[in-house]
C-alpha cells in the first residue's frame, strides 16, 4: 500500500510535467524539452523562498511565478527569436534552454543537492486504514488531481480556455474570430510552466533540489505524454500514475539499475502498441 | 576536376593518405591535437547527414559513441578478439543498433524519434554504470596494452579515416541516396509521390550516421587510452547538436567540417572559458538558430562556389 501510493505519488509528478508539455505542444506544435528545467527551476524558487519564508502560500506562489516565468522565457525564444523557423530548429532552440538554465542553477547553487521541506504539513505521517503514509505523497496526488481538474475547467467551460483550444486546432482560423493568438501561444506557455512549478514544489522534498532533477525527470515525462498521445490530458494523467507504479515496482523487484530500462521498455511497448496514445481513437496523420 | 569527378573515390583514397602522411610529421603534442579534432568532425559529419541531410533530429549520438568506444574495448580484452576484426564489429554494432532504434521509431512522427534517442542514452548510461566488470561501472574500461596502438599512431588514423569519412559523406549526399534524403526532409508526401521508400531511407540514414559515430568512439577510446561512462552525458549530445546546428542545418558537409574547427579550438584557446563551457555552447547554439539559421555553410557555399568546387545547391 505504502508502495503504491508513493509509485502514485512519482507518476503524479511526471503527469504534472507531461501535461505542460502536452499543453505547449497542442497549442505550439513545439516539444519542450525545457519542461523538466522549468520545474528545476521553480523547486530552487520554492526552496530559496521556504528557506526565509513561512508562508505556505507565499512559497507556492514564488514556484508558480519561477515556473510561469521559465515557460514566458521558452515562449520568448521560440515564437519571438525563432517565429518563422522550422519546427526542428525551435526544439532545438528549447534544448538550447535547457543547458542554459541548468549551467545557469550550477553556476549560482552548485552541484549539491539542497533540502526543501515539503509543503505545509512538513514531514508528518498520516494513517489510513491502518497504514502509515507520508502525508506529502497524498499532498503530492491530491494538488496534481485538483490541478488536472482546474485545467479541464478552464480549457472545457471558460470563453478564454476555449480560445486557447482554437488557436491550438487552427491559429489561422482563430485570428480570423478575433483571438489574438500570440497571446494565448504566451498563456499557454506559461500554465505549462506552471505546471511544471507545482511538480517542482511537490518533488523536492523527495529527491531534493540540484541543477539535473529535470533533465532526470525529462524522460518519464515525455513518455507520459506520449502515452496521451501528445494531445489528451486524461491520458497523460492516467499513463503517468501508471508509470510511476511500474517503475516503483521494478525498482523495489528488480534493484535501482533497472529504473531507466523499465521506463524505456514501456515507451517502447506504447509506441508499438498504442502509437496515437492510450485513449485517443488512431487517427490518420495530417499531411 | 573532370578527373576528381570521375574517380571520387580513388581522389578521396589519395588525399587522406597524404592527410595522414602531413599529420604523421607533427610533433606529438599538436598530432594529438589533431586527432581529437578529427574524431570531433567525424561525429559532426555523420550527424549533419542525420540531422541536416534527413532531417531527423536524434540525442542519441553520445550513446553510439560509447557502443564503439565498449564494444571495441569488450570484444579486445574480454572475448580476445583481434583488434583487425574488433573494430569493424564494433561499427557494426552501432549500425544495427542504429537501425534497430530507427525501424522501431520512425513509423511515427519525428519528435518521438528524439524521445527514443533520450531514452537510449539514458538507458545506455545505467547500463555502463551498473554492468559490473564487463562494463568497469562508474570507472570505466581501460584499453589493454598493445604493441601495435599508439596515441601517436591512433592519432594518425584518426587523420585518415576523417578524411575519409568526409569524402565518403560528400558523394552519399550527392548521390540518390542523398538526394532521396534531402527530398523526404523537405516534403514527405511529395517525396514519396517521386516513388522515394521515405521510411526506409530514414532509417539508412540512422545506420549511416549511427556507424560512424561508432567509429569515432572506437578512436577515442584508443585516443585517450580510457572510458568511463561520464563522458557519454546529455551535455555532450548538445555540443554535437551546436555543432551541427552551426555548421548549418542543410546537410551541407563543408560547414559540417568548418564547425567543429571553429568550436573545438575556440575554447581551447581562451582556457579562461573553463566552467562556462555550458554557457558558451548554449549561447552559440541560440545565436546561431536566431542569426544564421543556415549556418555557416550558408556563408560559404558562396566561396566555394567561386573557387569552382561548387557543392550541389542544397536549399534549392
Amino acid at each position: 500500500m505504502e508502495l503504491l501510493i508513493g509509485g502514485l505519488a512519482i507518476g503524479a509528478v511526471y503527469a504534472l510535467l507531461a501535461i505542460g508539455i502536452v499543453l505547449i505542444h497542442r497549442a505550439s506544435g513545439v516539444v519542450n524539452f525545457a519542461q523538466g528545467e522549468l520545474m528545476m527551476v521553480s523547486a530552487y524558487a520554492y526552496s530559496v523562498v521556504s528557506g526565509s519564508v513561512n508562508s505556505p502560500l507565499l512559497q507556492l506562489v514564488a514556484a508558480l511565478a519561477a515556473g510561469a516565468i521559465g515557460g514566458l522565457l521558452c515562449f520568448v525564444v521560440v515564437h519571438l527569436l525563432l517565429p518563422r523557423s522550422s519546427r526542428l530548429a525551435q526544439v532545438i532552440g528549447t534544448l538550447a534552454l535547457l543547458i542554459l538554465l541548468q549551467a545557469a542553477a550550477r553556476y549560482l547553487f552548485t552541484d549539491i543537492p539542497r533540502r526543501a521541506e515539503p509543503w505545509i504539513f512538513g514531514e508528518q505521517n498520516l494513517e489510513i486504514l491502518g497504514v502509515n503514509l507520508p502525508v506529502n505523497s497524498a499532498v503530492i496526488l491530491v494538488v496534481t488531481v485538483i490541478a488536472t481538474l482546474l485545467l479541464f475547467y478552464w480549457q472545457g467551460s471558460t470563453l478564454y480556455g476555449r480560445a486557447v483550444r482554437a488557436v491550438a486546432e487552427d491559429s489561422w482560423r482563430a485570428a480570423l474570430c478575433g483571438i489574438h493568438v500570440r497571446s494565448t501561444l504566451a498563456v499557454s506557455w506559461a500554465v505549462g510552466g506552471m505546471l511544471a512549478g507545482i511538480a517542482g514544489v511537490l518533488i523536492s522534498p523527495l529527491t531534493g533540489v540540484f541543477p539535473n532533477m529535470g533533465a532526470d525527470i525529462l524522460l518519464p515525462a515525455f513518455i507520459g505524454a506520449v502515452m496521451g498521445g501528445f494531445s489528451s490530458i486524461l491520458g497523460c494523467l492516467v499513463g503517468s500514475l501508471a508509470l510511476g507504479i511500474i517503475q516503483t515496482y521494478a525498482v523495489i523487484f528488480f534493484g535501482g539499475a533497472t529504473k531507466e530500462v523499465v521506463i524505456f521498455a514501456v515507451f517502447l511497448a506504447v509506441v508499438l502498441w498504442r502509437p496515437s496514445g492510450l485513449f485517443t481513437v488512431a487517427q490518420t496523420r495530417r499531411i | 576536376m573532370d578527373w576528381i569527378r570521375r574517380h571520387v573515390f580513388t581522389f578521396t583514397a589519395i588525399t587522406a593518405l597524404a592527410c595522414a602522411a602531413l599529420a604523421a610529421l607533427l610533433p606529438s603534442y599538436y598530432l594529438f591535437q589533431f586527432g581529437q579534432l578529427s574524431l570531433v568532425i567525424i561525429v559532426s559529419v555523420a550527424l549533419t547527414v542525420l540531422m541536416g541531410g534527413a532531417g531527423l533530429l536524434a540525442l542519441s549520438s553520445p550513446a553510439f559513441l560509447a557502443v564503439g568506444a565498449y564494444g571495441v574495448l569488450i570484444l579486445l580484452s574480454t572475448l580476445h578478439v583481434p583488434v583487425i576484426l574488433a573494430v569493424p564489429l564494433a561499427v557494426i554494432a552501432g549500425g544495427v543498433l542504429g537501425g534497430i532504434l530507427g525501424f522501431v521509431t520512425l513509423r511515427l512522427s519525428g519528435f518521438y524519434l528524439a524521445i527514443a534517442t533520450l531514452g537510449l542514452l539514458q538507458v545506455m548510461l545505467v547500463g555502463l554504470k551498473f554492468g559490473g566488470s564487463l562494463t568497469g561501472g562508474g570507472y570505466g574500461l581501460v584499453v589493454p596494452t598493445l604493441p601495435q596502438i599508439t596515441p601517436g599512431r591512433v592519432a594518425v588514423v584518426a587523420v585518415f579515416l576523417v578524411v575519409l569519412v568526409i569524402g565518403v559523406s560528400v558523394n552519399v549526399m550527392r548521390s540518390r541516396v542523398g538526394r532521396a534524403w534531402l527530398a523526404g526532409r523537405d516534403n514527405e508526401p511529395a517525396a514519396q509521390m517521386q516513388g522515394i521508400d521515405v521510411r526506409r531511407m530514414k532509417v539508412a540514414a540512422f545506420v549511416y550516421s549511427s556507424a560512424i559515430v561508432s567509429l569515432a568512439g572506437v578512436l577515442h577510446a584508443f585516443l585517450l587510452g580510457v572510458t568511463n561512462p561520464s563522458t557519454y552525458s546529455m551535455h555532450l549530445s548538445v555540443f554535437h547538436i551546436t555543432l551541427v546546428v552551426v555548421g548549418g542545418m542543410t546537410g551541407s558537409i563543408a560547414g559540417a567540417v568548418i564547425a567543429p574547427v571553429i568550436l573545438y579550438f575556440l575554447p581551447e584557446m581562451f582556457s579562461a572559458i573553463g566552467e562556462w563551457r555550458d554557457f558558451f555552447y548554449g549561447s552559440i547554439l541560440l545565436l546561431t538558430l536566431v542569426f544564421m539559421p543556415m549556418g555557416i555553410s550558408s556563408k560559404i557555399q558562396p566561396l566555394l562556389a567561386r573557387l569552382g568546387l561548387r557543392a550541389r545547391d542544397v536549399n534549392a
